[in-house]
C-alpha cells in the first residue's frame, strides 16, 4: 500500500503539470531580466553565477517553489549560499546575503561568547547560534535598483572569502 | 557664518553636478559629508585617534560615527564602517545581541571589552567610489537598524 502511495507521489513529480510547466517558466522569466553592460543583477541571477565561475568558484542558481531563491557555492572548503533577499513572493528580489552554517559539535560546541569575540574582533559580517545550535555567519550587499557593479561584487565575493575563513578560525572548522 | 558658507558650498555642488556624475568616495570624505548632507542627514568630518577621517553623524539624536578603513597615510581610504556604542545601566546580556545577529540583517552587535553593546555596519566603497542613490540607501539601513537596535537594547535618549 504505502509502497503503491510512493509510486504515485514518484509518478506526480516526475510528470509536471500544464499549471507547473506555466508557473515554471514564469519563475525564470522573472529571473532573467536584462543586465545592463557592467553590472550583475539580482533580477538575472546567471549574472552572479557567471561571475563567481570567472573567479573560479563553482556556483549554481536554485530557485524552488515557496523557498527564497539562492546560489549554491563553497569557498574555504565549505558550502555557501547567496540568498536573494527582500523578495515578493520569492521574485523580484532587491539585494543579497552571503551565508554559511555549520553543524552544530557534539563536543564542545562554538559558544555565544566565541561569536561575540568573533563580532567584536572582525568586520563586514554578523556571526550568531541559531535555534539548532549551529554557528552561522551572514554578510550582506546592498544593491541599487536590483544591480551593482561587477567590479564591486567581486570586491564583496573577496571579502567573503576572508570572512568566511575567519569564522573557519573561530569555531575551528 | 560658517554654516551657512557649508550649506550655501552644498547648493551649489548640488547645482553643479549632474546628480549621476557625484559619487560618493572614501579617498574624498567631503563626499561623504555632502551625499549626507543632501540626503537629510546632519554630519561633521572630523579626525579619529589614529589620525583617520572620520564623520560625525546623528540619527534620531544619538551621535555615531562614520569611520574610514584601508587608508593610505590617513588619506585614500577604501571602506567604511558605521558605528555605534552604548553605555547603559542595565546591562545587555550576551544572549539577547545573538538573537538580535539572529534575527536582523546589515550590521552586526557585540559586547566589547567594557561590556557595552555596540553596533556597527561595514561597507565597501570601491576604488571609484559609489552612487549617492546606492550610499543613501546604506544610510537608511544603518538609520533603522540604529533605531530598532535601541528598541532592542532598551536605550532611550
Amino acid at each position: 500500500m504505502s509502497a503503491f502511495l510512493l509510486f504515485l507521489a514518484a509518478a506526480a513529480a516526475t510528470t509536471p503539470t500544464t499549471q507547473d510547466k506555466v508557473k515554471e517558466a514564469q519563475t525564470l522569466a522573472d529571473f532573467d531580466k536584462p543586465v545592463p553592460p557592467g553590472k550583475v543583477s539580482v533580477a538575472n541571477p546567471r549574472s552572479i553565477v557567471a561571475l563567481l565561475q570567472k573567479e573560479g568558484y563553482r556556483a549554481k542558481f536554485i530557485a524552488e517553489p515557496g523557498k527564497r531563491p539562492r546560489i549554491e557555492s563553497a569557498a574555504n572548503g565549505a558550502n555557501f549560499d547567496i540568498y536573494l533577499q527582500n523578495c515578493k513572493d520569492n521574485r523580484d528580489c532587491q539585494d543579497v546575503m552571503f551565508s554559511a552554517s555549520y553543524n552544530k559539535r557534539k563536543e564542545d560546541p562554538v559558544t555565544i561568547e566565541k561569536m561575540n569575540e568573533y563580532n567584536r574582533d572582525n568586520r563586514w559580517a554578523r556571526g550568531y547560534i541559531d535555534k539548532d545550535g549551529d554557528p552561522v555567519i551572514e554578510y550582506d550587499v546592498l544593491f541599487t535598483n536590483q544591480v551593482v557593479d561587477e567590479k564591486a561584487f567581486s570586491e564583496a565575493v573577496a571579502i567573503w572569502s576572508d570572512v568566511q575563513a575567519a569564522f573557519h578560525k573561530i569555531i575551528g572548522f | 557664518m560658517i554654516l551657512l558658507k557649508s550649506a550655501a558650498l552644498v547648493a551649489l555642488a548640488a547645482a553643479a553636478a549632474p546628480a549621476t556624475a557625484q559619487m560618493v568616495r572614501p579617498q574624498d570624505p567631503q563626499t561623504l559629508v555632502q551625499a549626507l548632507q543632501q540626503g537629510g542627514y546632519a554630519a561633521q568630518l572630523a579626525v579619529d585617534d589614529t589620525g583617520d577621517p572620520m564623520i560625525r553623524g546623528m540619527v534620531g539624536g544619538t551621535r555615531y560615527q562614520l569611520l574610514f578603513y584601508n587608508c593610505t597615510d590617513h588619506k585614500e581610504c577604501a571602506t567604511i564602517q558605521f558605528h555605534v556604542g552604548y553605555h547603559l545601566k542595565t546591562p545587555v546580556t550576551l544572549a539577547a545581541l545573538n538573537e538580535w545577529n539572529r534575527s536582523q540583517r546589515f550590521g552586526s552587535a557585540y559586547l566589547d571589552k567594557e561590556n557595552d553593546p555596540i553596533l556597527e555596519m561595514d561597507v565597501d566603497l570601491d576604488d571609484g567610489g559609489v552612487s549617492q542613490l546606492l550610499f543613501i540607501d546604506n544610510v537608511e539601513f544603518w538609520t533603522s537598524a540604529v533605531q530598532r537596535f535601541e528598541k532592542s537594547i532598551g536605550y532611550s535618549n
